[in-house]
């Protein structure tokens, strides 16, 4: 892969990443995780890794549609969205724990630099995943199975819930139409007062 | 001049490092969940970075498929997590981390 276009990848991926984590404000913080996805991929195809790319697409895309109908477009859930972010009291002992394991790998891997393996063609360690790259691609099937299924599971409304939900939105009607009520008698009040002010 | 497995590592390193930082700072559960798929992304970068640059690309198809399975695991965390981002907003009606120790509460006072 050429070093100038890697290079240029490289620091749209970074920056992409440091938007995602520092950004206060959710949905520019999302909108810099969809730009990061999108310079992961672009890496990915230029890398030769096509497959990784073109699954690294569809899943950013289908992950980001399913947070996108539920945050967004759902009217349930968009105060999740809406929450003010929160004062990062603890940001620079974070930064300093990140900044020391960043810098432990850099070490290792600057250490084994001359060691990279180039492979061969049957693997070291006899894993299920090492031993036949088909086991890993269905292993990664089952996974979304297993992962669609637990989402389902915790994310349900159950009965109690729906009930609350409906109570709870009944509430809110029930003090809006108050609150307009107060406020037409309010007006009503103020224009007789004037009313009565001018015919004095 | 050509980009080989030590740009990708170099690369993997700068992104799990601000995933870290990300995980460790925000509060935030919905940006605490952002943080943690920046940080599942650097996995992927190196796996890629070794496998198409390495000179390991006479066997891609075995760090291609570990690339693709470190993608859907990313995937199926995000998922379950919005599930979980869901159902606690529905129980307390808040995204703020910190605010989720308070879930167990109840039941320590029932014991």
């Amino acid at each position: 892969m050429n070093a100038i276009l890697f290079d240029m990848l490289a620091a749209l991926v970074v920056a992409a990443a440091a938007g995602t984590v520092v950004q206060p404000r959710l949905r520019r913080a999302a909108l810099a995780l969809a730009g990061l996805a999108l310079a992961v991929t672009v890496l990915f195809l230029s890398a030769g890794a096509y497959a990784v790319g073109i699954v690294e697409a569809v899943v950013a895309l289908l992950t980001g549609a399913i947070a996108w109908g539920l945050l967004v477009r759902g009217r349930v859930y968009r105060g999740v969205l809406e929450v003010p972010p929160a004062a990062p009291r603890t940001r620079w002992v974070g930064g300093a724990v990140a900044g020391l394991l960043t810098l432990l790998l850099l070490v290792v891997f600057a250490l084994s630099a001359t060691d990279w393996h180039s492979g061969g063609a049957g693997a070291a360690l006899v894993t299920v995943l090492h031993y036949r790259a088909v086991y890993a691609l269905l292993l990664a099937i089952a996974l979304v199975a297993v992962g669609a299924g637990v989402a389902l599971l915790v994310g349900r409304t159950s009965d109690d819930e729906r009930e609350a939900d409906r109570a709870y939105e009944s509430r809110l009607r029930r003090e809006e139409r108050e609150r307009r009520r107060r406020e037409d008698r309010e007006a009503a009040r103020r224009a007789r007062g004037r009313r009565e002010g001018q015919e004095a | 001049m050509t980009a080989g497995p030590g740009h990708f590592a170099l690369l993997s390193s700068l992104v799990f490092g601000l995933g870290l930082f990300g995980v460790l700072t925000r509060r935030d559960a919905a940006g605490l969940l952002m943080s943690m798929l920046v940080l599942f992304t650097a996995p992927v970068i190196a796996l890629v970075g070794f496998a198409h640059e390495g000179g390991g690309s006479a066997v891609p198809p075995t760090g291609d498929a570990l690339a693709v399975f470190a993608v859907v695991a990313a995937a199926t965390e995000a998922v379950a997590g919005i599930a979980l981002l869901l159902l606690l907003w529905r129980r307390i009606g808040s995204g703020d981390a910190s605010e989720f120790d308070d879930i167990a509460a109840p039941s320590d006072a029932e014991a």
